[in-house]
Parts: structure tokens; C-alpha cells; sequence
């Protein structure tokens, strides 16, 4: 018996893929690590912004517009809010202008590969080849963007970019969510959409909180510099 | 995705010349260095110094703070959610899943589609800079007119009642030479460029809505009708314009243009909750549907869209509408960009509320209407500048 890939890319290849929404999702993922990796809060909600449009089209092709537009509207809604609060940095003295960056990759990479890995061996009871295309398709793009969010959470330090990286899950389950068949999931997209969106402005208020007091690492440096503890 | 291709085509292709054109700007050690040989040297412009540093006025502590504006930028997102969602859970049954067809994969349309598509995005690109030097165009008009007027009256002296639009030919013309020559950098960052193109992108995406939503045309483009969900998206593009200055100023270096974006950020997002909540009202996606007991909403919507408008003010209060872009940048470019910016969402604003109330006159009434509507709204403003320099 020879061990082969080869079933296994010829079972995927069969799926019913919705082509138009694998080329946006990954549009989504792209532009969605675009934002999970910058370093200032305000170019990284812009290209959340971006990504939540995207995600916009793929909910209008599985025909849930509305939900599109609440999450693009938080997407967009946070994005300023966070540079707001990111300027607020400018009034602790010494303090660098842009956010803590990322670290522990490697465990990250390892968390979320063994996360994805579960997801799909669980995955393998489902009989694919029976679905819609656009529900196969926006659960796949679902996946990708959950990885990355959850990515985002392991490696990101401060609570301004745990904002973003958290919408980007919150933004994947709603996804999710709706893409399931008969509207099964229509109301946990729902909650999963105002989930986003409250759990973003608790987020930006403690990162406000924090950034006014001269705590978390963002301003530490700056703070030690002037002599507080 | 079919309907919106479009639009978001027209942003793209907006951000990608809105883009390659800061890129240029950039890249100005490596920009067009014989070209700026062969031309005599010119004197560089003086600079645009109206407001001074001295003169910005600090932010007022306490309201509205940070937390106010996380406030106000969840609380007018959330309104458009609740808008977005309260169609989607008053369906009842779900909605069965639309037929994906092979495009715009397909060999056999992909091409014709996506010269439709870049097609469409080019004529709303046109569209926007053609709507806002009209814009421009009426509003020194009325403002000259009102001067006249009011000098003819002796309520106040024509000094008083500045005519310029925020967007000027000579502000366009040293934006567009200055990148050609890659002599409008500035020193300043990536990440400000990023949100002045966002800034500008917003209202192309918007009239590209406006464009596929009205009837007319859509007759004339030929591209099918759109779901009502998308006049939503105008609401969430108007919301964009707070997150791109507030990006900007977030990265700017310079410590009076970055209290200048902050001002107009935090401006804009105190506005935000209130034109959300008149969306709201309205029911944000009715065309054809206005009544009577609409007109408090329409007045209210009114008045947070002329607060919200892209561009700065060097009043010392805050809650100022802009008259019109970025007047106090040092960079032609800005200015120019903000300029359009905001009189192309002046005429997206008047379009928007032309297809609510009048879409099922035609082409040549909805025109009509959206011009009136324009006009309106400048006249008013420039009548409040007019009582407010006069006070």
C-alpha cells in the first residue's frame, strides 16, 4: 500500500466550490492579515474595514446582505473609534507611537494549526459533495478567517490590535453562522454580529482606560522613562 | 455579488489612482527628474498658513473624550446594524440561496464582464470629480450671490462672506503638477496617505451606489435592480470618512495638522449617531416612499451631513461645519483631495435624498430635484456662515 495525497486533493477538487467566493475570501484573508500586522491602530482598522467590504460581497452572494452591512458598519465604526484612541498615546510622555508588535509566532502557528487540523478531520463527517456551493465555499472562507483571528489573539499584545484580531473571529463565526443551510444559524449570526460590535467598544473603552492611567505595554517604556513605576 | 461589482470596482479603481498618485508623491527622489529639468525653475508657492499653530485651538478635555467618541462611532454603527438587520430577521422564513452562476469565471463572459465592470467604475470615478466641481462651482456661485445680496441690503460687507469653495483650480492644478513632479511630499508618512485615499474613495464607492441604485440609470447602464439592503452601505460609507481622517491624523508627524484631523474626526463622529438615527427613522433604503412626517428626520439629516463633511475648521468650537476641504494642509494634493472629497459627498448627499424622494419621476426630475436639493443645502450653510460672521 502506497500512502498518497493523491484521494484526498481529488475529494476537495470534486467539492461544489463557488469560485467567485473562494477569489474574495481570499481577498479577506489578505487583506485581513494586511490589518492584523500593522503596527498602528489606525492603518490597521482601515484595512479591517477593507476586508469587512469584502466579506460584504460574500454575504451578499450567499444572500444575507443585511448581515454584510452590520459587520462592515462595526467594522468601519471601530476603526475610527481605535485611531481615536490610539492618538490618545500622543499625551503620555516618552511613550512610542506605534503598538507593541507580535510575538510567540511559532506557538501561534502551532496552536492554530492544530486547531485547523481538528476542525477538518471533524469536518470529514459531513458529507460535502451533498451541500451548496456558496455554503461550502463561505464555510471554507470561514475557516481561513477564524485561523487568522485566532492567530491574531495568540500573537498580539495590546488590547487595540486584540480589537481587530477579535472582530476578525467574531466577523468568521457570523459568517459561519448564516452560511448554514434552511437559516439554522440565522440568529447566533445575529448575536455573533452584535457580539462584534460590543465586544470591539469594551475593548476600545479598557484600551482608553488603560492608555489614560499609563499602564499596558504600549506605554510602559514611556512611563519608566519619566520615573513612575 | 453581481450588483456590487460595480461599486467596488469604482472604489478600487478610485484608491488604486488615489493610491499610485500619493505612491508617486512618495517616491519623489525617483520621480520624473528630467521632466522637472526641462521645465524653467518656478518659485515654490507659499505656503498655506491660515491657521497657525498657535491658532488651532487645543481639543476640549473631558467632552467629547475618547470615550465619548467610542460612543458615538459604535452608537451610529450600531444604528445602521440595527437598520441592516432588522430587514434581514423581518423576513420570517430564510431566504433560499441565490443560483451562483460560473461567472466571472467563465471564459466565454469574463472579459465583456469585466470591461463592463471597469467601464462602469471608470464613468463613476468621472462621475464624482464631474458632480464635485459642480458642487464647487454652485457654491461660490451662491456664496458670491448672497455677498452681493447682502451688501446690496447692508447686512454685512462682502469681505465678511468669504467665496471660496475649499476646492479651487488653482488647488487642483498645483495638486496635479506638484505630483507629476514629485514635488508635493510633504514628510509625511505612509499611513496618512492611506487615510486620505480612503477619505476619497468613499464618496466614488457612494455615487457608484447612487448610479446602480437609480432607476434611470440603471436603464441606461442596463444592469438589473438593486437589493435594498444597498443604500445601507452609503450610510456605512459615510461613516468611513471620520475613521479615514482620524487614521490620518493618528500617523501625522506634524503636531497641528494631526489636531486638525483629530478635530475634524472627532467633529464628524459626534455628528455620526445623529444623521444614523435620522437614517434610522427614514427607514434608510424607501425610495419613493417620503412623506410629510418625514420632514423632521430630512431636517435632521440635513444638518449632522453638513457638520459630518469631510474637511477641517480653525474655529474654536468644534461643532463647525467645514466649508470645505482640508484648507489649512500644506500640500496641494490634500487640499485638492479633500476638496473634492468633500463636495463629491455634498452631491452624493443630494442625490441620495433626489432618489428617496423623487425616483419615480424620471431621469430629468431626479436630476432636477438633485440639484435643488444641492443648492439647498449650500444656501443654507453659506446663509448660516453669512448670520454667524454677522454675529
Amino acid at each position: 500500500m502506497n500512502p498518497t495525497t493523491g484521494p484526498a486533493i481529488e475529494y476537495v477538487r470534486a467539492l461544489p466550490w463557488a469560485p467567485s467566493i473562494l477569489a474574495v475570501g481570499v481577498g479577506i484573508v489578505v487583506t485581513a492579515s494586511a490589518a492584523l500586522t500593522r503596527r498602528h491602530p489606525g492603518e490597521a482598522g482601515l484595512w479591517g474595514a477593507l476586508s469587512s467590504a469584502l466579506l460584504f460581497l460574500v454575504f451578499a452572494e450567499i444572500g444575507q446582505p443585511a448581515l454584510g452591512v452590520a459587520l462592515f458598519a462595526a467594522s468601519v465604526g471601530l476603526a475610527a473609534a481605535g485611531s481615536i484612541v490610539a492618538f490618545a498615546v500622543r499625551s503620555v510622555p516618552g511613550a512610542p507611537r506605534i503598538a507593541p508588535g507580535n510575538e510567540q509566532r511559532v506557538l501561534a502557528i502551532a496552536v492554530v494549526a492544530l486547531l485547523t487540523g481538528a476542525w477538518l478531520v471533524s469536518g470529514l463527517a459531513v458529507d460535502w459533495p451533498e451541500w451548496e456551493p456558496a455554503v461550502v465555499s463561505a464555510l471554507a472562507v470561514a475557516l481561513a478567517l477564524t485561523g487568522l483571528g485566532v492567530f491574531g489573539l495568540l500573537t498580539r499584545r495590546h488590547w487595540l490590535s486584540l480589537v481587530v484580531a477579535a472582530s476578525c473571529v467574531a466577523s468568521a463565526l457570523t459568517l459561519a453562522a448564516a452560511a448554514l443551510p434552511g437559516g439554522l444559524g440565522l440568529g447566533f449570526a445575529g448575536l455573533f454580529a452584535a457580539w462584534n460590535l460590543g465586544l470591539g467598544a469594551a475593548g476600545l473603552a479598557l484600551a482608553g482606560v488603560a492608555l489614560r492611567r499609563g499602564q499596558g505595554p504600549w506605554v510602559d517604556s514611556g512611563v519608566r522613562a519619566q520615573g513612575r513605576p | 455579488m453581481g450588483p456590487f461589482l460595480g461599486p467596488f470596482a469604482a472604489a478600487l479603481l478610485a484608491a488604486l489612482i488615489a493610491g499610485a498618485a500619493l505612491g508617486l508623491t512618495r517616491l519623489s527622489r525617483r520621480s520624473l527628474e528630467w521632466w522637472r529639468r526641462l521645465r524653467a525653475p518656478r518659485a515654490e508657492a507659499p505656503a498655506f498658513d491660515l491657521f497657525p499653530e498657535d491658532a488651532i485651538p487645543p481639543v476640549p478635555h473631558g467632552f467629547p473624550g475618547v470615550h465619548a467618541a467610542i460612543a458615538c462611532a459604535v452608537g451610529a454603527a450600531a444604528c445602521i446594524g440595527l437598520a441592516a438587520l432588522g430587514r434581514t430577521f423581518a423576513l420570517g422564513a430564510p431566504p433560499a440561496l441565490p443560483e451562483i452562476g460560473r461567472h466571472p469565471f467563465d471564459p466565454a463572459t469574463f472579459v465583456p464582464r469585466a470591461l463592463g465592470v471597469l467601464a462602469f467604475a471608470a464613468i463613476a470615478f468621472a462621475a464624482t470629480l464631474a458632480l464635485a466641481l459642480v458642487s464647487a462651482v454652485l457654491d461660490v456661485a451662491l456664496r458670491r450671490g448672497l455677498s452681493w445680496a447682502f451688501a446690496r441690503l447692508k447686512l454685512a460687507s462682502s469681505a465678511r462672506t468669504p467665496a471660496d469653495a475649499g476646492l479651487s483650480i488653482a488647488d487642483l492644478r498645483a495638486g496635479a503638477s506638484g505630483l507629476w513632479q514629485g514635488g508635493a511630499r510633504g514628510g509625511e508618512p505612509f499611513g496618512v496617505g492611506v487615510g486620505f485615499v480612503a477619505l476619497f474613495v468613499t464618496p466614488v464607492a457612494a455615487i457608484a451606489l447612487l448610479l446602480r441604485a437609480a432607476p434611470a440609470t440603471a436603464r441606461v447602464l442596463g444592469t438589473g435592480p438593486l437589493p435594498p439592503e444597498a443604500l445601507l452601505l452609503f450610510a456605512v460609507l459615510f461613516l468611513a470618512v471620520p475613521a479615514g481622517y482620524a487614521a490620518a491624523a493618528e500617523r501625522s508627524q506634524r503636531e497641528e495638522g494631526a489636531r486638525l484631523r483629530r478635530r475634524a474626526a472627532l467633529r464628524q463622529l459626534v455628528a455620526a449617531p445623529l444623521w444614523a438615527l435620522a437614517l434610522l427613522a427614514l427607514g434608510a433604503a424607501r425610495p419613493g416612499e417620503a412623506t410629510l412626517a418625514d420632514l423632521p428626520a430630512w431636517i435632521v439629516l440635513a444638518l449632522a451631513v453638513l457638520l459630518a463633511l469631510p474637511g477641517t475648521t480653525g474655529a474654536r468650537a468644534l461643532l463647525v461645519p467645514p466649508r470645505g476641504g482640508d484648507v489649512a494642509e500644506p500640500s496641494a494634493v490634500v487640499r485638492a483631495m479633500t476638496g473634492l472629497a468633500h463636495h463629491g459627498w455634498l452631491a452624493a448627499w443630494a442625490g441620495f435624498a433626489a432618489l428617496a424622494l423623487a425616483s419615480r419621476g424620471g431621469a430629468p426630475v431626479m436630476g432636477l430635484s438633485a440639484l435643488g436639493i444641492l443648492g439647498a443645502l449650500l444656501a443654507g450653510r453659506a446663509l448660516a456662515f453669512s448670520a454667524w460672521s454677522r454675529a
